[in-house]
């Protein structure tokens, strides 16, 4: 009866089958982060960014917050709250060429509400929003809360 | 012997495979999308009046015009007046236009042309609504 050297036979069994696993598993592994599909086109918006402006409106001021816009899309400008209630100017537009001010495109008179007050269609780039004065702000000065929401 | 060298076949194997399946994916940084330069003209248009703005292309690109805004009386409010929108080269004291359309402030553009390097002009002119003198804002994004 001849002797069975054990340990060589199971070693003999073992590497390559090991190997083979964690070939295939790596393989799987790989191969799942390399699919091949069928190109499509990167339309699927990013979404869209909300962004809030808290500020205190002087008589005669302004409270304006420049976005950018990461794409082409829709912004919506909401008066979302003003302290005292009163009546104020909403708008949106482009700083002008010295950035110091905002040149509305569109504009609203407005008191806060739960929607936006404004909707403006735009391409790739910088834009400003924000409320003035239209002559209801009282000494005290007014809070204003405008929420914007931007490609 | 013969299965020291197995193994160190099937290790070689699969280390080649590691990395050529990490090269698929890469974290990479997110990044921030270019925002192309503009430039804002500006001023004040009178009724029947007109106003132009010269401007250089050092490459050929689009250009893109925007009327952005008109307003009476800064900040506000905005009017929807609809003025003429032109693109030309610049002829003498005056913008020779070329291509123009009429429109009323938005934030799209409204004039889109495909330019070759040299100087250019955008100009803005009343068609007749304005009754009184407005402040506008163009925008001209170009290469």
């Amino acid at each position: 009866m001849r002797a069975v050297d054990t340990s060589r036979a199971h070693a003999r069994l073992t590497w390559p089958a090991v190997a083979l696993l964690a070939c295939a598993a790596i393989c799987t592994a790989c191969s799942n982060g390399n699919n091949p599909s069928t190109p499509t086109t990167p339309t699927t918006p990013a979404g869209t960014v909300t962004e809030t402006l808290n500020g205190i409106m002087a008589p005669n001021g302004t409270a304006i917050r420049t976005f950018a816009a990461r794409q082409a899309g829709t912004v919506t400008v909401q008066l979302a709250r003003v302290d005292p209630s009163i009546t104020v100017g909403l708008g949106v537009g482009i700083r002008g060429a010295t950035g110091a001010d905002c040149k509305f495109t569109q504009t609203v008179n407005t008191q806060s509400g739960t929607t936006a007050q404004l909707t403006a269609t735009v391409d790739l780039g910088t834009y400003c929003a924000g409320a003035y004065d239209i002559g209801t702000v009282g000494q005290g000065g007014a809070t204003v809360t405008v929420t914007v929401t931007h490609p | 012997m013969k299965t020291a060298t197995t193994a160190v076949f099937f290790l070689g194997v699969m280390g080649v495979l590691t990395v050529a399946c990490g090269g698929g994916n890469n974290p990479s940084t997110p990044t921030t999308p270019v925002l192309p330069s503009s430039e804002v003209f500006t001023g004040t248009l009178a009724v029947k009046g007109s106003s132009f703005y010269s401007f250089t292309l050092a490459a050929s690109g689009n250009v893109s015009i925007t009327l952005a805004s008109l307003v009476p009386k800064a900040p506000g409010p905005a009017v929807s007046a609809v003025m003429g929108l032109g693109v030309g080269t610049p002829d003498g004291t005056d913008c020779a236009i070329t291509n123009s359309v009429t429109t009323a402030p938005g934030l799209s553009a409204q004039l889109v042309n495909s330019l070759t390097p040299a100087t250019y002009c955008t100009k803005i002119y009343d068609l007749g609504e304005l009754t009184a003198p407005v402040d506008f804002a163009v925008r001209i994004v170009h290469p």
